[in-house]
């Protein structure tokens, strides 16, 4: 099972403002295995969340290739095909802005169902229904006719789980789907959500700034900086043998509640600086700027991405 | 650690509520809470537990529907709930200073930092003299490590970054030697590199100045990192206090523990699946022990009394009936 799902090739979006490009995304590339779940970590304005957009069609990638199962679907949403559209799916981050106050849980649920003709009566759509809300752990008889607004954080995003898992989709983006959540309702979700992985052999681009979480629910890690992919590694040794530089600040950054925790963290290195801009990035390394281990090489040549060991890809001139 | 007499704050038995069209909520139920001088105490707990509640209690600064239906809150031994406006706005100004979660929110927009930090130490130190002015904001703006201060003061707030802001907010609540803070969730908004930095800053300058310092926060990790001793905070009741390792290591109530265990860990370890049910609705909260409806090990008793606070291990109080008759 070692087959790619989908492949991501010098993937760039830009975006034209009135200040200047910004270039969110700025050639990436990357692979993810079926069955697998590729996390996406990053800070906000590392071009993580544009990357899934570009994937879902949220956009057309201003240049490069998204293959997904061996075919190119590197354009918009309205030049995809519909069955296309029902294999990738995606869960947004805040479920408040992304289910409509309106409708019943019933019909945010059915409405894919209706739009791919996948029921043909009534009942079949409820049944249907009743079967994706039970998966995310929502007793249908006391959902199914309740609006968005009588309900909590949580629930509301088991309900957009619901209802990407309507379509049978083999490809699920996750967008922060638990970052405005409690911690106990966030347990909730990724274990909904991991529960369905496992049922429906799902792959998936999970993106968030939670290492804790990431280390919990992906196969492998890529970690983003200014619309370029820094580091890609097995989860395990991402965070077992973390080798650029921000990696390491990142994850000494993290506050944990245990002594097990605290031996993983990076010692030595300190977080410092912040990010900068996507209009003007730094030359060279974008990184550089907050780097403890800069070199002037590392001003001057931007680093590639090298593997230096079997699925461990890092670009930094330390390792070049 | 902290003695007895050296206490800066103390809530005793705090009850509050909110009037709305569907009836009165009864949100705060029975606080206790205590500060020493230059304490760092965390209070952590879910959303809607009370801890913003309680902390604009302290200040007086709820919304116009709360009530404030009994206790007491002790500062510096004077009761800031039965204190006139012209008290309690000294108290503000010179005393105890908030740092709330979005400081987007918290800065005018149309106002320069100068200015908003010049309004601000014109008060605090009874001066016009514009060039000392700007001295104690430099100062000021340094110690909270902004880079380029003199731009800074220059600057509207929207010329500034997330972490940049929070800073200028933590640059303010410090102007005038105040004995107390209360962060609010103070790192919520910003990313994780710039949360540490932020936290970092935030309580080196607590510990250099040896003020109290209430730190309220979901974040359990930064809280364990960063303070003396935590408070946890369930359906507007304090369950459990202990210091924060001790906490941590070794929590006692049942919500705690289910707390804790909800957290995913770096190391990969199985976190457990969420706490069944929600947080109780305030119009008509559960009797007894407010956690009991929810609670793994209820019995009868947790439906009809509500747990006392007992000190289970030096320093380690819970308000549980599992540990009544001690452990």
């Amino acid at each position: 099972m070692d087959e790619t799902i989908l492949e991501v090739k010098n993937l760039k979006k830009y975006f034209e403002t009135s200040y200047g490009t910004v270039r969110a995304v700025d050639s990436i590339n990357f692979k993810v295995k079926r069955g697998t779940t590729m996390g996406l970590v990053g800070e906000s304005g590392s071009g993580k969340s544009t990357t899934g957009h570009v994937v879902v069609g949220l956009y057309a990638p201003t240049a490069g290739k998204i293959y997904f199962k061996g075919k190119d679907i590197s354009r918009p949403l309205e030049k995809r095909s519909k069955e296309l559209k029902k294999d990738i799916q995606m869960v947004f981050q805040d479920p408040s802005s992304s289910l409509n106050p309106k409708k019943t849980i019933k019909d945010i649920v059915g409405l894919p169902l209706k739009v791919h003709k996948m029921v043909s009566t009534k009942e079949e759509l409820e049944d249907r229904v009743a079967k994706l809300l039970e998966m995310v752990e929502l007793p249908p008889e006391d959902f199914m006719y309740r609006r968005p607004t009588d309900l909590g954080g949580g629930e509301k995003q088991a309900v957009s789980i619901a209802r990407a898992m309507a379509t049978n989709p083999s490809f699920v983006i996750f967008d922060e789907p638990t970052s405005a959540l409690d911690v106990s309702i966030q347990a909730k979700i990724i274990g909904s959500i991991l529960n369905i992985q496992r049922e429906f052999n799902l792959s998936s681009l999970f993106i968030t700034h939670d290492l804790s979480l990431m280390r919990n629910i992906s196969s492998e890690v890529a970690i983003m900086y200014l619309g370029k992919i820094y580091e890609i590694a097995p989860t395990e040794t991402f965070f077992y043998k973390p080798l650029h530089p921000y990696t390491q600040m990142l994850l000494s950054s993290v506050p944990v509640l245990t002594k097990e925790e605290e031996e993983i963290k990076p010692k030595g290195i300190e977080s410092r600086g912040e990010i900068g801009s996507p209009i003007h990035p730094p030359k060279g390394c974008r990184f550089h700027p907050r780097c403890p281990y800069v070199k002037d090489i590392c001003k001057k040549k931007e680093p590639e991405l090298v593997e230096v060991e079997p699925g461990h890809w890092v670009a930094c001139h330390l390792y070049a | 650690m902290f003695m007895e007499d050296d206490v800066l704050l103390e809530i005793r038995n705090l009850h509050v509520g909110y009037k709305t069209h569907l009836g009165t909520s009864h949100v705060l139920n029975g606080v206790n809470l205590k500060v020493y001088k230059g304490e760092r105490v965390g209070v952590i707990g879910e959303s809607g537990s009370g801890k913003t509640t309680t902390m604009k209690s302290i200040l007086r600064i709820l919304p116009s529907n709360a009530i404030i239906m009994d206790g007491e809150i002790l500062y510096q031994g004077k009761d800031v709930l039965k204190m006139k406006e012209k008290e309690l706005l000294e108290i503000r100004r010179k005393h105890i200073s908030m740092i709330f979660q979005d400081p987007t929110a918290a800065l005018n927009p149309i106002i320069k930092i100068g200015e908003l930090m010049g309004d601000i130490i014109k008060y605090t130190y009874k001066t016009e003299d514009k060039e000392e002015i700007k001295k104690i904001s430099l100062k000021a703006l340094k110690e909270a490590s902004l880079p380029d201060p003199e731009r800074i003061l220059d600057s509207y707030p929207f010329q500034l970054s997330g972490g940049m802001k929070q800073r200028v907010c933590i640059a303010l609540s410090l102007i005038g030697n105040r004995e107390m803070i209360i962060a609010d969730e103070p790192t919520t908004n910003l990313d994780v590199t710039i949360k540490a930095q932020v936290l970092d800053i935030l309580t080196n300058l607590v510990k250099e100045r040896n003020v109290g310092w209430i730190f309220v926060s979901q974040a359990l990790g930064a809280v364990r990192e960063n303070v003396d001793r935590v408070y946890v905070m369930y359906a507007g009741t304090i369950i459990e206090s202990a210091p924060a390792y001790e906490l941590f290591e070794n929590p006692l109530h049942p919500y705690t523990q289910k707390l804790l265990e909800c957290v995913p860990k770096l190391t990969g370890k199985k976190f457990a699946e969420g706490i069944p049910g929600r947080i109780p609705n305030y119009f008509n909260p559960p009797s007894g022990c407010r956690f009991h409806p929810r609670c793994p090990h209820a019995k009868e008793i947790c439906k009809k009394e509500a747990p006392e606070m007992v000190e289970v291990e030096k320093g380690h109080f819970v308000a549980c009936h599992l540990y009544s008759g001690g452990r």
